[in-house]
């Protein structure tokens, strides 16, 4: 057996390693679609940071907006009733005392504020008319009288003459001061809006409110998404606040802070080399917030949990294959191993060994297969040799069979060299090892000659046995002396006898007195031999009896026909006439007498060679069905 | 070789057609216990051409089951190739041919 052997051993011929390719294949396209999904949700995750910081700046922002509208609103208010004052003329020290002592309620945003009129604007006693109030430390309005005193001249202090030069001509835009730091008074970072009072278009005063910056600056300077954002609180351009530290009033020098303006603009920067997002809102009273957030930061906690789980899918991975290849190898690599070995059992001759296999799985179920195949080509291969050594034993037995039944007929041509009145020549083929076909002769005494030619019905083994029966009866009938006819009597009463399997015999048996040259024949349902009396073979006109071995008590009817020098009998059987070429059709008693005719002058045992020929010539190649039997004799005798 | 049959009343007709040879015998053989029991059987060798001794062997069966039935086996349409075999092996003594 030639079986094809891979030297190389390649990577892809285990089918664990397939198997195992197949796993990684499958976890490498599962954490594909892990990190995708993991990255969209990082987007996501950021975009919401993003938002979320936005969101921070915007509510304080808002907030303070709502400050800069309330303060706004109340200053207002506050000037609104400062032109009343200057319209009612009435006791205007009482109605302006209370009024900002109330105008600056607790819930107010402002500290304190006043309404603060031109010199004689309100009334041409007093040049300088103003009332203020404010909120002390403990919670409670104070009227404060200094403003109206000399001390002071708030018509010359800055913050005032800021406001009158930027009031409009409507008066309802406010204005609002540079930060200041309130030395001496509150100490306090503040912030001062104020409105133009107006009496028919002209500004009779100014009414303020002031606003302590100081919890703006520090809400502002508290907004801090991440550990080191930081958050820039600008208004008239200074810095009131930078990273967690509240600053009173500094120049914002703009060296320090490269990317303020771009912050305003963008939202992200480089701070210090760092990338940040920035986060801006403009107020409405022109403060400027701006929140740096370190990019990096933001995005820590989503960096760090993207990393973790690229780490985990990895160490999953490798744990995952490597449990797969040992289990492949548990489940698969061993069945398969003690499945090659159990085949090579087989291969090689071996039927004995089982394959041992209880996985409970397909493995299994093949290898009962393999057991159960092994069992039955034991079984085979025993019956086969068995039935090759029967056969052979038969056939062994069959040859000497055939050698037996060929030495039972007499086979050394030239016979009876020593006399010259007889020439004999016999041929036979059996279509099997055995036939049943079979010629005799012999002398009975000194001048008869037994020739008998006989063909049982049927061929092969049992049509054997029952030629060597028949031809041992008839030729112990003949050696009793009797006659042609009396020994096939007698013949016939024995094989009727016992004859279970309805064979039959037909027989042509004659004495030739070779002294006379009187040939005594009798025909047991046999084809009639062919005579040549004067060199042309005709159909010895004999009458046929019935054959041997179908009816008890049968006569055979005796016939003499008297021989001359140099005639010649040719008996034969069946197996002559009726042989069939590949079509079916037979020879036929005309082809073979004209054969015979043909080769009439040859030695008899050309002539049987050339019938045959002819014969095998017709038949061209077409099995022999029948056993072919011949038998020639010329008579030599002293009858002329 | 192929036979047709009828079977009625304990008679029976069989028409043969084709060779009746060693190759072909069994097929009638097989018909034999088929017919025990009856005992008319005609058979109808219109189409039948030869028979060889294997074919006799079969016929002479035949007729000794109709003989232990004691009933009657007729050969019927034997043609003249056929009549020649009958009468070359006195068959033609033991069957009844018409």
């Amino acid at each position: 057996v030639n079986i094809k052997k891979h030297s190389k051993k390649r990577f892809f011929y285990s089918v664990k390693t397939k198997m195992a390719a197949m796993v990684l294949l499958l976890m490498a396209a599962l954490t594909g679609v892990l990190v995708f999904v993991n990255i969209r949700i990082s987007e996501q995750y950021k975009a919401l940071q993003i938002a979320k910081c936005q969101s921070l700046v915007h509510a304080e922002s808002m907030r303070i907006n709502g400050c800069i509208s309330d303060m706004e609103n109340n200053v207002r208010k506050l000037a609104l009733i400062g032109r009343l004052i200057a319209e009612s003329g009435g006791n205007f020290d009482t109605i302006g005392k209370t009024t900002v002592m109330e105008s600056f309620p607790k819930s107010a945003v402002a500290i304190g504020g006043g309404i603060f009129y031109e010199p004689y604007a309100l009334t041409p006693d007093k040049k300088r008319v103003c009332y203020y109030a404010f909120r002390n430390d403990a919670g409670d309005m104070i009227f404060d009288e200094i403003f109206e005193g000399d001390d002071y001249d708030y018509l010359s202090q800055e913050w005032y003459t800021d406001i009158k030069s930027y009031v409009t001509i409507d008066g309802n835009q406010p204005v609002w001061t540079k930060p200041y730091f309130d030395k001496g008074g509150t100490n306090k970072l503040m912030t001062t809006v104020g409105f133009g009072i107006y009496e028919d278009d002209k500004l009779i005063g100014v009414a303020t409110g002031d606003w302590v910056l100081t919890d703006i600056a520090k809400s502002i300077a508290s907004i801090r998404p991440t550990e080191n954002s930081r958050a820039l609180f600008v208004y008239h351009g200074a810095i009131l606040a930078y990273s967690d530290k509240v600053y009173n009033n500094e120049i914002l020098d703009i060296n320090r802070f490269p990317w303020f303006y771009s912050a305003l603009k963008e939202n992200a920067v480089t701070v210090e080399g760092v990338e940040c997002f920035a986060f801006s809102d403009i107020l409405l009273n022109g403060m400027t917030v701006v929140s740096i957030v370190p990019r990096a930061e933001l995005f820590h906690e989503i960096t760090n949990y993207s990393n973790t789980l690229f780490l985990v899918m990895t160490a999953s991975c490798v744990v995952i294959a490597l449990i797969v290849i040992f289990m492949l190898r548990l489940f698969i690599n061993r069945p398969l191993s003690v499945l090659t070995q159990g085949f090579k059992n087989i291969a090689s001759g071996i039927f004995e060994n089982r394959i041992d296999i209880a996985t409970g799985d397909e493995f299994q179920r093949l290898g009962e297969a393999v057991n159960s195949m092994a069992g039955q080509l034991d079984g085979y291969i025993k019956n086969l040799t068995k039935v090759t050594e029967e056969k052979e034993r038969v056939g062994t037995e069959l040859n000497v069979a055939t050698t037996i039944q060929k030495s039972m007929m007499p086979s050394i041509f030239p016979l009876f060299e020593n006399r010259p009145d007889l020439d004999m020549y016999a041929f036979i083929s059996s279509a099997k090892e055995v036939g049943g076909d079979f010629y005799d002769f012999f002398f009975i005494d000194e001048n008869n000659l037994a020739l008998i030619i006989a063909d049982v019905s049927g061929k092969g083994v049992p049509a054997a046995l029952f030629m060597v029966i028949a031809k041992t009866l008839i030729k112990n009938s003949a050696q009793a002396g009797k006659s042609p006819g009396e020994a096939l009597y007698d013949v016939n009463n024995l094989l009727d006898e016992n004859n279970t399997a309805k064979m039959f015999v037909t027989c042509f048996m004659a004495y030739l007195n070779v002294k006379t040259g009187v040939l005594t024949c009798v025909n047991a349902g046999h084809n009639p031999p062919l005579l040549a009396k004067g060199g042309v073979f005709k159909w010895l006109k004999i009458k046929p009896c019935l054959v041997l071995a179908v009816r008890k008590n049968t006569k055979y009817i005796e016939e003499t026909v008297q021989l001359q020098r140099g005639d010649r009998l040719f008996m034969y059987t069946d197996g002559i006439t009726e042989a069939a070429n590949k079509d079916g059709k037979l020879w036929g008693q005309k082809a073979f007498i004209e054969s015979a005719n043909k080769n009439i002058d040859r030695p008899l045992k050309e002539l049987s060679a050339a019938v045959k020929r002819d014969l095998d010539e017709f038949a061209a190649g077409a099995e022999q069905s029948d056993d072919i039997t011949m038998l020639v004799l010329i008579y030599k005798g002293d009858n002329q | 070789m192929e036979i047709k049959k009828v079977i009625s009343d304990g008679a029976a007709l069989l028409c043969l057609i084709g060779r009746l040879d060693s190759m072909t015998a069994k097929t009638l053989d097989a018909e034999l216990p088929g017919l025990v029991g009856v005992k008319n059987i005609t058979l109808d060798l219109k189409d039948v051409e030869y028979v060889s001794s294997a074919g006799l062997r079969i016929l002479l069966a035949l007729q000794q089951q109709v003989d232990a039935e004691k009933g009657k086996l007729i050969l019927i349409n034997v043609c003249d190739e056929v009549m020649e075999v009958f009468e070359m092996t006195c068959f033609s003594e033991i069957l009844t041919i018409e």
